[in-house]
């Protein structure tokens, strides 16, 4: 059926354009006869498949429809308005993924490869990988006009069936929404100059309040001398409620941070008994003022968690101080730690009056309070459960409450255990998750770049140490590793070679910066960069090669990578082509000025590089593998035997030959990381 | 036993005064305050205090270009030195260790609790 749509709309197509300006109304086979009461409409009737094309051609979307192989069939004028391609030109000849960016492409058909654990090519099948499943399929792309111009859509792919439930086509749907992207990012500039706002103003307010406070506290712990008792009352009324007034300003300051996404949360392996039971010592306090006993009744094995431990001390604490300021005197209030399937749960049981019935839906907003008089003499912000909220929504787990038996509340804190979150994390590899590790021993050249880095929309953080650098990567899911080759503890090869190693970060993308402090003051650093995919030592290990390469094919995602390799060992050179076979086209070069005369000739997806060439260094070589943008080609290194700290100042100084700035590393990540040079809109609140 | 000499610069001239009456309720602390990074480092240079506390944000030169400077003389580079700061996010504590403070204490503080948490943040051998 579709074909004999395609046909009638290939051979009619000019007599469509005006059928949209009748206006034509249907009257379908169970019309007004049904509703005998309805006046008599004037009703022109119109064949079903003339009015499917005026669909077709008024819709102000583009609406394309291909062959099961994804050759164009249908083309609608919304689609030739918003694309600037006539029907012509495109129905019988192009396939729907040309409209898109490569990049792009690449970076859904990665994401749907980590999503579905298989490998899938971008290109079209990559368009229409789910749809083909019958997974319902709406995302964003960008599309890239005839013009080379682009605008961003919403796209909605549908696999077309015959009745016999084949697939005999595919349908593409493009709203364009610029007017919606040009909405959202007013809509952020208004936000930031909000939370510019807030943050200028509690600044501005806690100068003054640190004075008031400061003075309030020297009188009332009697620091300027014995006060009559009444004096010494109101001022500690005043002394409480300016105590207040700070923790209102923290409050509000924390809440704003986390709703904006601008909360920086630092992510390690806690172990959760040891953090809850400092966290009760840090409220004993508080509790023996109220009178109230606190217990941890917590089993004893240890359970780790993925958390930032100073967020999950103040969620506990906001529960804790809670369960405190609603507990009568003499009472007890109990923390305890277990788990529950396969989450760690951490309980806070007071013997209050417990959630009001009302009050229950509401418990979690902010400025809400059961009994507002009440609260407020409690000294309570009314922000405390929300920012637990926030917190734990950050974390990867749910907060939750009910009564406890035999009276008063409990509130409860589940987290994934640590086996799960990184878990769930590693699922995230190759999706929009931007997080970067920067390696960089000089903190002073780290914080420049971290500022920087964190202003583009990549949370970014530091290890200042080799270790520190190891440790992280095997906790964390990075998109990418900055590595700079200087190092005071060690050469920063070795390092490369030990983060290759950690699976957490096998698809992230790994940079090499040579940091320098440029000799003119006002320069930015710059950075020489590489783009290094894996460090292999003699005896090559093809195995290992294999993997790295298949891992770097799918990342790249062109159907057939071309590789450059260059060894002056013929027989290796043999072998791993031979290993590599037909999946991959292999140009086999065994000297630097062959490598030269390949890449000036040829564009490369990889290259493997034998530093130690015989006939000269291939050292010389590693500024000079760049693509036509100067852009790093990706890079898997051999070197023969142990890499010393020679070797990697020799390194250094290659590179160094090739300056650039911080400027064109964040265009590189950009472009690398979200599949384009511009802003993204894939920024994560992480 | 010798005094604890500590070097306070804020611009705010009351939290100069709160800062000077909550140390001097420890009878070991001497205090002297001053109201801009640039007297802070003549102060500093000429008086080699035990510890300097400083606030981050003032006006002509902020704290942090303060302490590059102090660490540029040689005279005044070893003096620990402990930030003053609203800003409190962890992130910026990281940031302020980096730049080589011995300590971050936030502000509001407690008045009756600094004199101990200025003790905290001296090298043991200031502690006595």
């Amino acid at each position: 059926m579709l074909r004999a749509i395609f046909a009638a709309w290939n051979s009619d197509r000019s007599a469509m354009g005006e059928i949209s300006d009748g206006a034509a109304v249907v009257e379908g086979n169970a019309g007004s006869r049904d509703v005998p009461d309805d006046p008599p409409r004037k009703a022109v009737s119109l064949p079903t498949e003339i009015v499917q094309k005026a669909i077709l051609n008024s819709a102000d979307f583009a609406i394309i429809a291909t062959d099961a192989k994804g050759v164009i069939q249908i083309f609608n004028a919304g689609a030739e308005r918003s694309l600037g391609y006539t029907a012509g030109v495109v129905i019988n000849k192009m396939v729907p993924s040309e409209f898109h960016d490569p990049q792009e492409m690449i970076a859904r058909a990665d994401q749907l490869s980590a999503e579905f654990g298989t490998t899938v090519a971008p290109g079209f099948g990559a368009l229409t990988f789910k749809a083909a499943r019958g997974i319902e399929d709406q995302y964003e792309l960008e599309y890239v006009r005839n013009d080379g111009s682009r605008f961003p859509a919403d796209i909605t792919i549908t696999a077309l069936r015959d009745e016999r439930h084949e697939i005999i086509g595919y349908l593409e749907i493009g709203v364009d929404k610029s007017a919606k992207v040009a909405m959202i990012a007013a809509d952020k500039e208004k936000h930031r100059l909000k939370d510019e706002f807030v943050a200028t103003v509690s600044h501005e307010l806690r100068t003054p309040l640190t004075s008031i406070v400061g003075a309030l506290g020297l009188l009332t712990g009697n620091a300027a001398g014995k006060l009559p008792e009444p004096a010494m009352h109101l001022l500690t009324i005043a002394y409480t409620n300016g105590q207040r007034l700070v923790r209102l300003l923290n409050d509000i300051l924390d809440i704003e941070k986390m709703e904006s996404g601008k909360a920086v949360f630092d992510f390690n392996r806690v172990e959760v008994r040891s953090l809850v039971e400092r966290t009760i010592e840090e409220n004993h306090a508080l509790a023996e003022g109220c009178g109230v006993r606190l217990r941890l009744d917590a089993a004893l094995v240890a359970f780790d968690v993925r958390a930032d431990s100073d967020r999950l001390v103040q969620a506990i604490t906001n529960l804790l101080s809670n369960a405190i300021k609603f507990s009568p005197p003499g009472e007890e209030v109990v923390v305890a730690v277990e788990t529950r399937n396969d989450a760690v749960r951490i309980s806070v049981r007071d013997h209050g009056h417990g959630v009001p019935e009302a009050f229950k839906p509401h418990i979690f907003e902010k400025f809400a309070q059961a009994d507002a008089t009440d609260a407020r003499q409690k000294g309570g912000t009314g922000l405390g459960l929300s920012i637990v909220k926030q917190i734990v929504d950050r974390l990867d787990g749910t907060v939750g409450f009910g009564d406890a038996p035999g009276g008063g509340a409990i509130f409860n804190i589940d987290l994934p255990n640590w086996a799960d979150a990184v878990r769930r994390q590693s699922h995230l590899v190759g999706m929009a998750h931007l997080r970067i590790l920067l390696c960089e021993d000089d903190p002073e050249a780290a914080i420049v770049l971290v500022d920087r880095l964190g202003r583009e929309g990549f949370p970014t953080d530091v290890a200042l140490t080799a270790n520190e650098a190891v440790a992280r990567a095997a906790t964390t899911t990075y998109a990418a590793v900055l590595v700079d080759l200087q190092r005071p503890d060690g050469n920063g090869i070795s390092l490369i070679k030990q983060l290759r190693e950690q699976p957490q970060i096998y698809n992230a993308m790994l940079v090499v910066l040579s940091a320098e402090l440029d000799p003119a003051p006002d320069e930015e650093r710059v950075a020489a960069i590489l783009n290094i995919v894996d460090w292999l030592d003699a005896p090559l290990d093809i195995a290992r090669l294999m993997r790295v390469l298949d891992r770097q094919i799918v990342r790249n995602g062109t159907t057939r990578p071309r590789i450059l390799h260059v060894e002056s060992d013929p027989e290796l050179l043999r072998a791993v082509a031979a290993a590599l076979g037909a999946k991959v086209e292999v140009m086999s070069v065994d000297s630097i000025d062959k490598a030269r005369r390949a890449l000036a000739a040829n564009r490369f997806d990889v290259a493997v590089l034998d530093v130690a060439l015989a006939a000269g260094s291939g050292i010389d070589l590693l500024h000079e593998l760049r693509d036509s943008e100067g852009d790093a080609i990706p890079l898997i290194v051999f070197s023969p035997g142990d890499t010393n700290p020679a070797f990697a100042t020799q390194l250094r100084s290659a590179l160094i030959k090739s300056r650039t700035s911080i400027d064109n590393l964040i265009s590189i990540l950009q472009k690398r990381l979200l599949g384009s040079s511009q802003p993204s809109h894939h920024e994560d609140a992480a | 036993m010798s005094s604890l000499r500590v070097l306070h610069i804020d611009d705010e001239a009351d939290i100069l005064d709160i800062v000077a009456a909550s140390l001097s309720l420890d009878p070991k602390f001497e205090v002297r305050g001053c109201g801009s990074g640039a007297d802070g480092l003549a102060a500093a240079a000429e008086w080699r205090p035990d510890l300097i506390l400083l606030d981050v944000m003032m006006p002509v030169m902020d704290g942090p270009t303060m302490l590059t400077h102090l660490r540029e003389n040689p005279q005044t580079a070893d003096i620990p030195v402990v930030f003053m700061t609203a800003r409190v996010q962890q992130r910026d504590l990281a940031h302020f260790k980096s730049l080589g403070a011995a300590g971050v204490i936030s502000k509001p503080f407690d008045p009756m609790t600094l004199a101990a948490a200025v003790r905290n943040c001296m090298q043991p051998v200031h502690a006595g």
